[in-house]
């Protein structure tokens, strides 16, 4: 079993490399678990947290040098804590028990880390639902999201003109609208006035 | 093309901007009535901004593929532990089976068939002499409980040893020794001579050790520069019995055989 050193999963994780997320489950996953289940949550819930430990970590490797006063275990576990409380409290169902909490916990809430939590969360439904839209719908959208012209997106999928391309936009879009807006995870965030 | 079709449209345009002139105030206008229409444009306009970090849209799909990877092996190695569980289930249980087989039926697996038969079948029963009967029936009943009995108990002293079966056989030694006779699972006649025959290298005292099937010590000798050994005729009764041959303290053969 390899094992990687903090440097080289820092690096392994902003090249996206597959093999720094997976050595990052095998490690760390099973203490956020630990830390998400004895505070009221699900392994479903640890399972999301944790994803979106690793997006936080991306974020904060690609913002500049990372400086680690600890160990890369503890500030990565000092985030997904971080995640989890903010997300237990948004929801008004803050059920902390520290008698539960492993005693090294104390550690990682000495470690100041910005997060939106609720952004993190967005993030992660939008990105769910975009994911389970059809090939060729993901692909217009990600053309059209990277700023291409109806002109490009409509050569490189093949349509016959540019007014099909937008029509196709369109569509695209308000499917990927609708599977959020349906999605009950999604009420949460409902701004209705 | 009706408003509500043009909808998904005009939030697009709304959102990048393009939306001017009278269309655009239309639209400010069907926002202040319409809470749905203002989430939708909010939640588009959330959208453009989460979704044009491909960056991360990338890392996110590589994440999802190893948790489900994960999540597929977790359930093979479930399934790959239950089937190995069922496998060692079943294994016990044919153990178990073979085992109890074998201390309810002492013939089974076994050439053993001793000679005993009850003799009950050829008593003489007079159907003849009916008043005779009612006392020759008593005693024959008696009789076949009496030969019931001493046949089970003779059935019992053949019973096979569970833990001495598992030893019979040479061990290993230092030296040669190698066992003649009686070879595994001799039968000796009641009236015969019980005969032990070995060949060894020198002539190093040997311990034999005879026990019946219960493992109670029958008979016991210390050989010094022979190489066989006989019990007279009688010593011995009907029954199986295991032996084993010591040397220096360790068992260098464990044989049985039974008297008939």
């Amino acid at each position: 079993m390899i094992n990687f050193s903090d440097d080289a999963i820092l690096k392994g994780l902003k090249e996206k490399h597959a093999d720094s997320i997976r050595y990052l489950y095998r490690e760390y996953f099973p203490l956020t678990k630990s830390i998400v289940e004895k505070n009221s949550g699900s392994y479903e819930d640890a399972e999301d947290v944790f994803q979106d430990g690793i997006i936080v970590l991306y974020q904060k490797i690609l913002s500049g040098p990372l400086t680690l006063n600890c160990s890369l275990k503890t500030f990565f576990f000092s985030i997904c804590r971080n995640i989890w409380m903010q997300r237990l409290d948004r929801k008004w169902r803050l059920l902390y028990q520290d008698d539960l909490v492993s005693e090294s916990i104390e550690d990682y809430d000495a470690i100041p880390i910005e997060i939106n939590e609720e952004k993190l969360e967005k993030t992660r439904l939008y990105q769910l639902h975009f994911l389970s839209l059809p090939a060729d719908c993901q692909k217009i959208l990600k053309m059209f999201l990277s700023k291409a012209s109806l002109k490009e997106i409509s050569e490189c999928m093949g349509f016959k003109d540019v007014h099909y391309a937008k029509t196709r936009k369109y569509l695209c879009k308000n499917m990927l609208r609708k599977k959020i807006l349906k999605d009950p995870r999604y009420k949460m965030f409902l701004h209705y006035e | 093309m009706n408003d509500r079709e043009k909808l998904p449209e005009l939030i697009d345009r709304f959102n990048n901007g393009k939306l001017t002139g009278e269309k655009l105030t239309d639209f400010l206008e069907m926002l202040k009535t319409n809470p749905r229409l203002r989430e939708e444009v909010r939640l588009d306009s959330e959208l453009n901004e989460i979704l044009a970090n491909m960056d991360i849209l990338e890392l996110r799909q590589k994440i999802l593929s190893i948790q489900q990877n994960r999540q597929k092996r977790k359930g093979t190695d479930f399934y790959f532990f239950l089937l190995a569980a069922s496998l060692l289930l079943l294994i016990g249980i044919e153990v178990l089976l073979i085992m109890n087989n074998t201390h309810r039926n002492p013939y089974n697996n076994t050439t053993l068939t001793p000679k005993y038969q009850s003799d009950s079948k050829q008593l003489p029963v007079n159907n003849k002499v009916k008043q005779a009967a009612i006392t020759t029936k008593t005693v024959n009943k008696e009789k076949k409980i009496r030969d019931w009995t001493r046949e089970k108990r003779l059935a019992a002293s053949f019973r096979k040893n569970p833990s001495f079966e598992n030893m019979i056989g040479s061990t290993r030694h230092a030296g040669y020794f190698r066992m003649d006779a009686p070879l595994i699972g001799y039968r000796f006649s009641e009236k015969a001579e019980i005969m032990f025959e070995w060949t060894q290298d020198g002539h190093a005292e040997i311990e034999l050790k005879i026990m019946d099937n219960t493992g109670t010590s029958i008979h016991e000798s210390r050989l010094l520069d022979k190489n066989k050994y006989s019990l007279p005729p009688g010593t011995l009764n009907r029954g199986l019995y295991y032996f084993k041959v010591l040397q220096n303290d360790e068992i260098i053969f464990f044989g049985k055989f039974m008297v008939e």
